[in-house]
């Protein structure tokens, strides 16, 4: 296993910050959300003068406005681009919808990697997702899948279309509201799209391994008392930093006290400040930070019990 | 948000058409617009005040409240007050109104700038959304026939 701290996609955060307001007396405190369809908002102003007999206070009239229903969709990718790692394998890519309007709405989803997608409210895909009903204010992480290979570049995008309707903003869909009132579309128009775009790291590090047996016969049978020399390269096409090689000694094997050897040279396993160690039960063995080009190779040995 | 009204998509006025109230000889009338888009018969869009029947979380509103003395006399220590409406997070003085005193309690009036509330680390000075009451003192009488009006913007949460 090659560790490295090095490479990270970036993570868009969305947050929500509450205005936090210090009503104390006759108006309850509120906080920023929507406010839901139906509300009807009364407002009445009050007039005070003073006359010979005091002052005198009444109230104008009271007007009501309606809240109409407000159709509205924000999809978030979790990160502009996204380092595969394996490109032969499927990639889950996720995505965050939220229902920003002040219905509960029903959004279809649809995936897209140049070519459809599956979508899926999972990263594995088990429970796919073609549409989901949201309240308001309602977040939902929903997975593309797009399968491998994997094309560096490839744009991966999740729309979600408000199944009520789509349009310009302020587009009214009449009878979409609750109780047969209108709905109006907000500022998505009723679809959000958000890309992820996938790279695969050409300065991804590759680990191989292999391993070569010796019996005490000569032969090359894996059989008890026979020795296995395990060989691990560790190329570095690009710049990595802190990278530590870690291999943990195969059950039904012991391993061979100071057999280990960097690039040919032999290290002692004690913890002694060269780049090796053995613990008892996993090799480790520093690389530092490997200039592009570097090929290191590690060699140790076993005996099968 | 604003709304691009058509021709033909017509806004249907809900707005309860109530009597407007007087106590003696002064008359006070609140209305709520929303500002709206029209487009003209030259094409050109043009952003207007309409009666607020239909509004929906993000629209820009003005409360008006319209005052008259209608009597014989000059009326003196006239205030108009307007608690904001709950769902509604104020904004500022609608242009060409004075500034109203604000409160974030319904008793202690002052301007926005000098307001401060409590919060979380103490004392804090207000924001527009921590207004929860406007007023407008009137200083000078409002002399016989004379009227006037007062605004405030406000955004439906």
């Amino acid at each position: 296993m090659i560790k490295n701290g090095n490479v990270n996609g970036t993570q868009a955060l969305r947050v929500t910050a509450a205005s936090l307001l210090a009503c104390v007396a006759a108006v309850p405190a509120a906080v920023a959300q929507v406010t839901p369809a139906g509300t009807r908002i009364t407002n009445t102003a009050t007039l005070t003068h003073a006359d010979s007999a005091g002052p005198i206070t009444f109230p104008s009239n009271t007007v009501t406005t309606s809240v109409d229903g407000l159709v509205d969709v924000t999809v978030v990718a979790a990160a502009a681009t996204r380092v595969v790692a394996d490109p032969a394998s499927q990639v889950a890519v996720p995505f965050v919808v939220t229902n920003t309007g002040n219905l509960a709405q029903d959004f279809s989803l649809a995936g897209s990697g140049g070519e459809p997608l599956r979508v899926a409210i999972d990263s594995d895909g088990t429970n796919e997702a073609t549409r989901i009903t949201l309240t308001p204010g309602e977040q939902q992480t929903i997975f593309v899948l797009l399968p491998g290979p994997v094309v560096d570049r490839t744009a991966v995008t999740l729309t979600a279309t408000a199944v009520t309707g789509t349009g310009v903003q302020g587009s009214v869909l009449p009878g979409a509201g609750p109780d047969g009132s209108d709905a109006v579309l907000g500022g998505s128009g009723g679809r959000a799209t958000a890309q992820t775009v996938l790279i695969l790291d050409p300065a991804a590090p590759s680990l191989t391994k292999s391993q070569a047996v010796r019996a005490p016969d000569g032969s090359e049978r894996a059989i008890n008392g026979a020795t296995i020399t395990y060989q691990l390269v560790a190329r570095f096409p690009g710049a990595k930093r802190g990278v530590v090689i870690t291999d943990a000694i195969p059950a039904g094997t012991r391993f061979v006290a100071d057999s280990v050897t960097l690039d040919g040279i032999r290290l002692t396993d004690a913890d002694d400040g060269d780049a090796v160690t053995f613990d008892g039960t996993t090799v480790r063995v520093t690389l530092g930070d490997p200039t592009p080009g570097t090929v290191r190779t590690v060699r140790f040995q076993t005996i099968i019990n | 948000m604003t709304r691009l009204l058509s021709g033909t998509a017509a806004i249907t006025i809900a707005t309860v058409a109530a009597p407007v109230l007087a106590a003696g000889p002064l008359q006070v009338s609140a209305s709520v617009m929303v500002e709206a888009k029209e487009r003209g018969t030259d094409g050109a869009v043009r952003v207007k005040l309409v009666p607020a029947s239909r509004v929906v979380p993000g629209d820009r509103m003005t409360l008006v409240v319209a005052y008259r003395n209608t009597g014989g006399q000059p009326l003196s220590n006239v205030v108009i007050a307007n608690p904001v409406p709950a769902a509604l997070m104020f904004q500022a003085a609608a242009p060409g109104s004075p500034a109203p005193e604000v409160s974030a309690d319904g008793k202690t009036f002052t301007t926005l700038s000098a307001l401060r509330v409590a919060g979380p680390a103490g004392p804090r000075a207000a924001k527009p959304a921590d207004v929860t009451h406007v007023r407008w003192r009137m200083t000078a009488p409002i002399a016989p026939g004379a009227e006037g009006r007062f605004a405030f913007n406000a955004v439906l949460k």
